[in-house]
Formats: C-alpha cells, sequence, structure tokens
C-alpha cells in the first residue's frame, strides 16, 4: 500500500508549473523586499541551491564512483558513502531492468519499480520496492537510519550493504546495491519476504547503459550533516492559547469572495452544558463519526474500554532512537458538550463544526501547553489523552459532510458533540478552536498570528 | 532573508508537492492553481520569517494547507456540502487510477492530508507535526487510521 500511494499521483501538468511560475514573477515584481542578505550570504546560498538542483549527471563528467562503503553514523546512522574516481566518466542515462520473481507482481499504475507480494492477505503491502539515486556532489549516497547495524555482502557479484533496523522499529527492512559500472546505487526496500526471495528478486535486476528514450530518472539525495536535525522544527511561529470561559457566545462571519470577512455574523454558538458518562449505549448510534469503530471505543454492553498509555522517547534516527518509556492501562470517559447553535440569517445553510478537545497544562505564567508533552527538549510525550476528533455528534451531516450539519433560516438547534478522554485527565480538557484553520472567527492569516487558538475548559 | 533567485529555485523545487497537496484538498485544478498562487504571494512577502532555509519545503506546504483550509471554508458556504462530488472520471483527477484516487478522497480530510503528507510527499512525522500544528501522536494515529481505512477500501 506504502508503495501505491507514494506512486498515486500523475505528473503535474505543465499548466500548474506555468502557474507557479507565473506567481514566483509577480510576487518578486509586486511585493517589497524588505530584509536584505549580505553579498557573501547571498552568494553562498545561491550556489548551495544551485548545486542542490542540478541533476546529478551534470557532474558524471568529472566523477564516477569506484565503489562505496559504509560507516555509522551517530548511534543509529549509517552513512552510505561513494569513492569517487576523477578520471572516469559515467553514462548519461542508464536502463534498469526487474525481472518479477515468481510469486510477486508489479504494483499497478506505478512506474514498475514497486512489487508486492502475490500471497499476501492485505494488498501491497508485504514486497520489493527500488529508489535509484547517484551519490550527491560530496560523495555522500544516503544516511540509513533507525539501523542497529549493517551487513556488507555481494549479491550478483554487487556489493551491497543490508540495514539491521532497530529492535521495534516500524519501517520495511533495506539493502544498498552498488552497480559499479554505471555508479548508479540501488535502495531496495523489502518487507516479509525471505533471504532467497531477495537474493531471486536483485538477481533479476540489471542496470545499464540506456537512451534518453529509456532514461530512468535518478536523483541524488541532498543529504548533509545538518539534514539529520531537519525533522526539527526550524521555523517558529509559536501557537497562542487565549482561554476563554466556556459559555462565551462566539460568532462566525462569512468570508466574502475577496477573502475579508462580513460585517455581520451569519452564526452564534455557545455551550450550555457538559456531561460525562462511562457507556455509549444510550447514544443514538447513527452519530458515531466512522473515524472509529465501534469494538475500539466499548465493549458489548456499550462499557467503554480502558487503553494502553505509552510515553515515548521520540529519536532522531541518527544519534537517537525512539524509547517506550512507560506504559500503562488507563479508564476511559465519553464528554458530551452540547453546543447552542442560532443561524442568524434567513436562508438555509450547513455549517462546519470546528470545535476539537484537547488535554492542555497551564503553565505558571499563563500560557499553556499540550499535556502530552512531557519534555519538549527532550521530545518525551505521551499517546494522546483524548481523541482530538469528534467521536460521536448529534445532529451532523452525512458521509464525507459529516462536521456539517445544517440549520434552517434563523433556526436555534442544540447540537451535542462528544470526545472520548482519558477519565484521570478530564480535568485538563478544553474545546479547543483554532480561527484561521478550523473556523472563520477572525481575518487574522496572515499578518497576525495564524494560529491561534481559544480555548474554553471544559469542568 | 531568502533573496529572489533562491526563493524561485527553492519554489521551483517544491512545485510537484504544491501541485499534489492543493489537489488532494481542494480537487479541481482551478481552485488548485488558485491557492498555490496565494500561498506563493503570502510566502514571499513573509519569507523574513523563515530562519532557516532548509525548512522553506515545509514551510512553504504549510502556508498552501492553510490557504487551501480557507478555500474550503469559503466553498462550502457557496455550494451545498451535502452534494456529492461529481464523479472521478468527471472532474480534475491527479490520481494514476481511478481505484486510488476513489480510496484516498473517501478518507476523513485530516487523515487524507497526513497520508498525503506522510507516504507521498514523503515527510517525516516530525516534519508534519511541525506542518499540521498537531502532536506527534495524533500525526501517528491518523497515520494508523488512514492505513486501516486504506487497506478496506483498497481490497
Amino acid at each position: 500500500m506504502d508503495n501505491k500511494l507514494k506512486n498515486a499521483f500523475k505528473e503535474t501538468p505543465e499548466r500548474f508549473r506555468y502557474t507557479v511560475k507565473s506567481a514566483i514573477d509577480e510576487a518578486q515584481h509586486t511585493a517589497p523586499s524588505k530584509h536584505h542578505l549580505s553579498k557573501g550570504a547571498k552568494i553562498t546560498l545561491a550556489v548551495i541551491l544551485i548545486l542542490s538542483l542540478i541533476p546529478a549527471a551534470v557532474f558524471g563528467a568529472t566523477k564516477i564512483i569506484a565503489g562505496m562503503n559504509a560507516e555509522k553514523e551517530g548511534n543509529y546512522g549509517v552513512k552510505i558513502i561513494a569513492n569517487t574516481d576523477p578520471e572516469a566518466e559515467y553514462p548519461k542515462y542508464v536502463k534498469i531492468d526487474v525481472k518479477t520473481p515468481n510469486g510477486f507482481d508489479v504494483v499497478p499504475n506505478t512506474d514498475g519499480m514497486n512489487f508486492y507480494n502475490l500471497s499476501t492477505e492485505e494488498p501491497y503491502t508485504d514486497g520489493f520496492s527500488i529508489d535509484a539515486f547517484r551519490p550527491n556532489s560530496n560523495g555522500i549516497a544516503d544516511i540509513a537510519d533507525y539501523a542497529e547495524k549493517y551487513e556488507e555482502t555481494t549479491i550478483a557479484g554487487h556489493t551491497a550493504y543490508k540495514i539491521i533496523p532497530v529492535k521495534n522499529h516500524n519501517s520495511w527492512d533495506r539493502i544498498y546495491v552498488y552497480y559499479d559500472d554505471v555508479n548508479v546505487m540501488l535502495l531496495i526496500y523489502y518487507t516479509n519476504v525471505t533471504d532467497d526471495q531477495l537474493t531471486d528478486f536483485i538477481e533479476g535486476i540489471t542496470v545499464k547503459e540506456g537512451t534518453a528514450k529509456d532514461h530512468t530518472e535518478i536523483g541524488s539525495y541532498d543529504f548533509d550533516d545538518d539534514d539529520k536535525s531537519a525533522a526539527d522544527s526550524g521555523y517558529e511561529i509559536a501557537e497562542e492559547y487565549i482561554e476563554k470561559p466556556l459559555d462565551t457566545e462566539i460568532t462566525y462571519a462569512d468570508f466574502g469572495e475577496d477573502g475579508s470577512l462580513a460585517d455581520h455574523p451569519s452564526l452564534s454558538c455557545r455551550v450550555s452544558g457538559v456531561r460525562v458518562l462511562d457507556n455509549i449505549s444510550e447514544l443514538d448510534e447513527n452519530g458515531f463519526n466512522d473515524l472509529y469503530t465501534y469494538d475500539e471505543i466499548a465493549d458489548e454492553n456499550g462499557s467503554i474500554l480502558p487503553h494502553t498509555r505509552e510515553v515515548w522517547q521520540y529519536g532522531d534516527g541518527i544519534t537517537t532512537k525512539d524509547e517506550l518509556l512507560s506504559s500503562e492501562e488507563v479508564d476511559r470517559r465519553l464528554v458530551l458538550i452540547d453546543l447552542d447553535y442560532t443561524n442568524l440569517t434567513d436562508e438555509d445553510r450547513p455549517f462546519y463544526i470546528p470545535w476539537r478537545l484537547s488535554a492542555m497544562t497551564k503553565n505558571a505564567d499563563g500560557s499553556f501547553k499540550r499535556s502530552e508533552s512531557i519534555d519538549a527538549d527532550r521530545d518525551i510525550a505521551a499517546t494522546e489523552f483524548a481523541t482530538s476528533e469528534i467521536y460521536y455528534m448529534s445532529d451532523h451531516g452525512e458521509g464525507k459532510a459529516f462536521y456539517f450539519p445544517t440549520l434552517s433560516a434563523n433556526e436555534s438547534k442544540t447540537i451535542t458533540i462528544g470526545f472520548i478522554a482519558d477519565a484521570d485527565k478530564l480535568e485538563e480538557l478544553y474545546l479547543t478552536c483554532c480561527p484561521s484553520s478550523d473556523s472563520v472567527l477572525s481575518p487574522s492569516y496572515p499578518t497576525e498570528n495564524p494560529y491561534t487558538y481559544f480555548l474554553l475548559k471544559v469542568l | 532573508m531568502i533573496d529572489n533567485h533562491s526563493f524561485e529555485l527553492l519554489v521551483t523545487a517544491q512545485t510537484d508537492t504544491l501541485y499534489r497537496v492543493s489537489m488532494s484538498m481542494l480537487k479541481n485544478e482551478h481552485d488548485a492553481q488558485d491557492a498555490v498562487h496565494d500561498a506563493i504571494l503570502i510566502a514571499y512577502q513573509n519569507r523574513h520569517q523563515l530562519r532557516q532555509e532548509q525548512y522553506f519545503g515545509t514551510w512553504l506546504t504549510r502556508i498552501l494547507i492553510n490557504v487551501c483550509k480557507k478555500e474550503i471554508k469559503r466553498h462550502t458556504r457557496c455550494t451545498d456540502i451535502g452534494d456529492q462530488l461529481p464523479d472521478i472520471a468527471s472532474r480534475d483527477n491527479p490520481y494514476q487510477s481511478v481505484e486510488i484516487a476513489e480510496a484516498i478522497d473517501a478518507l476523513p480530510p485530516k487523515i487524507r492530508l497526513t497520508v498525503i503528507l506522510f507516504y507521498v510527499e514523503n515527510y517525516s512525522i516530525k516534519e508534519i507535526k511541525s506542518i499540521l500544528k498537531i502532536p506527534e501522536g495524533t500525526v501517528k494515529s491518523r497515520l494508523s487510521k488512514g492505513r486501516k481505512l486504506l487497506k478496506e477500501y483498497l481490497s
């Protein structure tokens, strides 16, 4: 399935690329520039960017890999390194042929580089996937993360490095295979296949010089040491939380065609009641969000099931790996919230329910943080204390429009929404509503902080 | 701050991501082009806010998602959202096959976006956490639910 998704989209149409170019042009010729880089910084940045965007083949006239090495990078990384020979050249185009092994088939509608195991009950979950690439200009081919160790081997005459993943890390296995005559490295992902099947698969691959007609597009990973931290947040647009009383009346206004908010609100909403239940059997069965299955929430009598709360320290995959710090079973409850909505217009209309539930902790300075975030600096967090998505809603829209109930002209109606939350965290629960992304409460984006959340303490 | 030449290179390198994310959210190319256009203008006007250039892609994607959300809300107030989406074959279809298009379209919007960012755009869970401003556990649970639903749809 993973590979099918990776290849789910068609190529970007040329007309869309033209839109991007036009927008860049318009932005640069209409918006004033307020900040400037030093000349040196500009040149450095431009060189880096240009190098990163030049296809690897451009470097072919001066460099060739004469082999590859692997070495540990940090505790859980494996750096795959190319040894370059400046005297040789490699072909600009290569052709990759893969013989589909017995018992496997090509994932349909892909470029033919993904193979799934026909004997697997679930479609496209097991098998092989190939990424082909050349090392970047620094000679680094890749840095495999979450690797417990690696093994050098030879398969079908090719040097290969098999990556042994850290225990319990949920990913496909990986093997790097180097085709020295054409300077192409294949990264083969595989899962639930035998060693013999892996060997057969690699033996069925040929990589040779090709032509522009049968060129297989091969990129290089633009991977340098700084990228190890690329997963960390590099830009800092802080969320802001503003607490309001639970019974605050909130009004909604429509966006006009020009993107501005209408002068008069079209909808009002106020919380009118909160209930906490440990059994869902009395609820309207048509009100459950099909996002959840019944048996993952309650037993046959409707009693809400406990669940396992885990605390993880998440790693970067290179120096640290994900560590399960604790695990405990906790009871859960259904938190039902009644919302009194009024349609302030003279027309029937559907409207969006923007509310979600979060467990929040108030800091000494009055600011808030998500309760699951135990130690942000060390990236320690618990699994969710509450289902942020609505679990139950009455009434609601149908199908894809679940979050859009309808109000008649000038009608008032009570909409009940429910969330499943850990019983020991009920005091930390807040209804949340982000004005810019989850509702049309304020026109703050983009000139003001677009990530301001209103918080209504539930209990 | 990013200079004009670098901005052009960085945005151009993100074209495929811009196309796929906007099409998966808005479902028609005309609206997707408008959203991408607006997102690029907003990014240019606010590029001084980006402190580290290597996060440009994540940053631009987040801006685009916000523009798309705004457009969805505006659109839902102009049309009857209870109407069925037009048949896949009769509307702009960015996917390779009708089967995968229907499976992805059937996902709840937030799960669909998370799945696209993870499986198609290859963003890490931590990057998605930053793009969508949700806890890491939420990213994982959405991916888990997305996988479960897709397996059902594709089986």
